[in-house]
């Protein structure tokens, strides 16, 4: 019953797993020093709409990529 | 206008509702009531450059906050009706008073720059402003003068002063304030979003205003001292001075001789000397004013003061003539030659005095008449440091 409520909490409705306090900061940390560092150089990247989309995509895509490579390079 | 602090404010205004409102204001209309007046106005304050054509707003700061404009997206009355609309389509307490409040505090946080809003709109046109820091959306300039201008100046203030109200009720930013205080009043819109997004990249949508936020902060602020793009100056743009009341002042200011030449032409001001040029000729027609030759290194076009076609400079034409485009006199009532001669003062009259436009700016006097004329680039820098003076200046001790 434990590992059922356990693996309850850990995925979210869709079944998605939820992030851990330190891949929820390794995700935020991530997008905003590469649309920092980015941003300076390309100043057109300063977008209402390209900032909040870099972070979605990051903390969105960026996890399920890594889930993915990592169920692949498993024996 | 405010960059970074419109972002935050979402936040704040969320974090600091009273008690009995926690739970009952939808994020969803905090943050369109936010972003409204700058959706609805700002595209062509900086406009858009095609083949070469420049379309947009040929004085952005009355296109942007005057009357006739669209300064009018920038009052508390059409704030209200809009909030009223919404009520009216939706029957919805929570998006109409997150709407209205949204939309308060960016009307109420633009009021800080140098040309300010229409508060009391439609009873009154007059711009309520503060005056901390300049606007600075120019033609020429653009986006990114008007950044720079913002960034050396209080306004980079401003943007901490909110991050740091934001920061200080850093709870707003949880997991768990999002689960029981923001998604509630908007079931509806966050159910729909998480039928396509896992909660992590909801909770990153919440946050993703705060995120650009900072990092807008953050590269605007950093960004040119690092590395200067093509349209920002080299070097730091803290320390320059931008379109304020200094964009008028003495030489140093924004003078773009070498070190050796303003050094020289300190010590000849010493003297009681007229300044000269590092081509040997002298600048001004008498009084030592600094020529409005650069703005935060950004070359601007139109004479400035001291120079041919600029008040105080040499007159390149008789007076009278017709002018065309930017060697225009743009304050002839003040410019070298016979004070009041352009206005057509009878011979015999005694002239009016000559003003300095900083008089009004210290009080001395009042600078009441607008200049005519105003095609040059130089004029609308000149003009959106003067003009805010003619206005009610609040909250000044």
């Amino acid at each position: 019953v434990a590992d059922e409520r356990a693996k309850v909490v850990r995925l979210d409705h869709l079944g998605s797993r939820r992030l851990s306090a330190r891949e929820v900061a390794l995700c935020y940390g991530l997008a905003g020093a590469s649309y920092i560092t980015l941003s300076i150089f390309h100043k057109w990247l300063l977008n209402w709409f390209i900032g909040p989309l870099w972070l979605v995509t990051f903390v969105w895509a960026g996890p399920a990529l890594v889930d993915r490579v990592r169920r692949r390079s498993r024996p | 206008m405010s960059w970074g602090a419109h972002q935050f404010e979402i936040y704040a205004v969320q974090a600091h509702l009273p008690r009995r409102m926690r739970g009952r204001v939808s994020f969803f209309g905090v943050w369109l009531g936010d972003f409204t007046p700058d959706f609805l106005s700002k595209f062509w304050v900086y406009g858009v450059t095609i083949g070469g054509t420049r379309y947009g707003a040929g004085l952005p700061h009355q296109w942007h906050r005057g009357w006739p404009g669209m300064g009018v997206t920038h009052t508390l009355f059409f704030g209200l009706l809009v909030s009223g609309g919404l009520w009216l389509w939706r029957r919805k307490r929570a998006l109409t008073v997150g709407y209205a409040l949204g939309f308060a505090a960016h009307a109420l946080t633009d009021v800080n720059d140098s040309v300010g809003t229409m508060l009391l709109f439609p009873f009154s046109t007059m711009n309520w402003t503060t005056e901390t820091w300049s606007y600075a959306a120019t033609v020429s300039g653009g986006k990114y003068l008007d950044a720079a201008a913002y960034y050396s100046s209080l306004g980079l203030v401003m943007d901490l002063l909110w991050l740091g109200v934001v920061l200080r009720s850093w709870r707003v930013l949880t997991r768990d304030y999002w689960r029981t205080q923001i998604v509630p009043p908007d079931p509806h819109g966050w159910a729909r979003l998480g039928r396509l997004m896992p909660e992590r990249a909801l909770l990153a949508l919440y946050h993703a205003t705060f995120f650009y936020g900072v990092c807008r902060v953050v590269s605007c602020a950093a960004g040119p001292r690092r590395r200067p793009s093509r349209r920002l100056p080299a070097g730091p743009v803290v320390d320059r001075p931008v379109v304020d009341r200094r964009a008028v002042a003495p030489p140093r200011a924004t003078d773009d001789r070498p070190t050796a030449g303003r050094a020289a032409a300190r010590a000849r001001l010493r003297r009681g000397q007229p300044p000269v040029g590092t081509d040997g000729r002298r600048r001004g027609g008498g009084r030592s004013q600094g020529a409005v030759t650069h703005v935060c290194g950004v070359p601007v076009a139109g004479g400035g003061r001291g120079r041919p076609g600029g008040p105080g400079g040499r007159r390149t034409r008789p007076p009278g003539s017709p002018t065309v485009g930017r060697t225009r006199d743009p304050w002839p009532s003040r410019s070298g030659g016979s004070p009041g001669q352009d206005r057509g003062v009878p011979p015999g009259a005694r002239p009016r005095p000559r003003r300095h436009p900083w008089s009004a700016l210290r009080g001395h006097g009042s600078h009441t008449r607008e200049p005519k004329g105003l095609e040059s680039e130089t004029h609308d820098l000149i003009l959106a440091a003067v003009k805010p003076r003619h206005r009610p200046v609040v909250a000044r001790p």
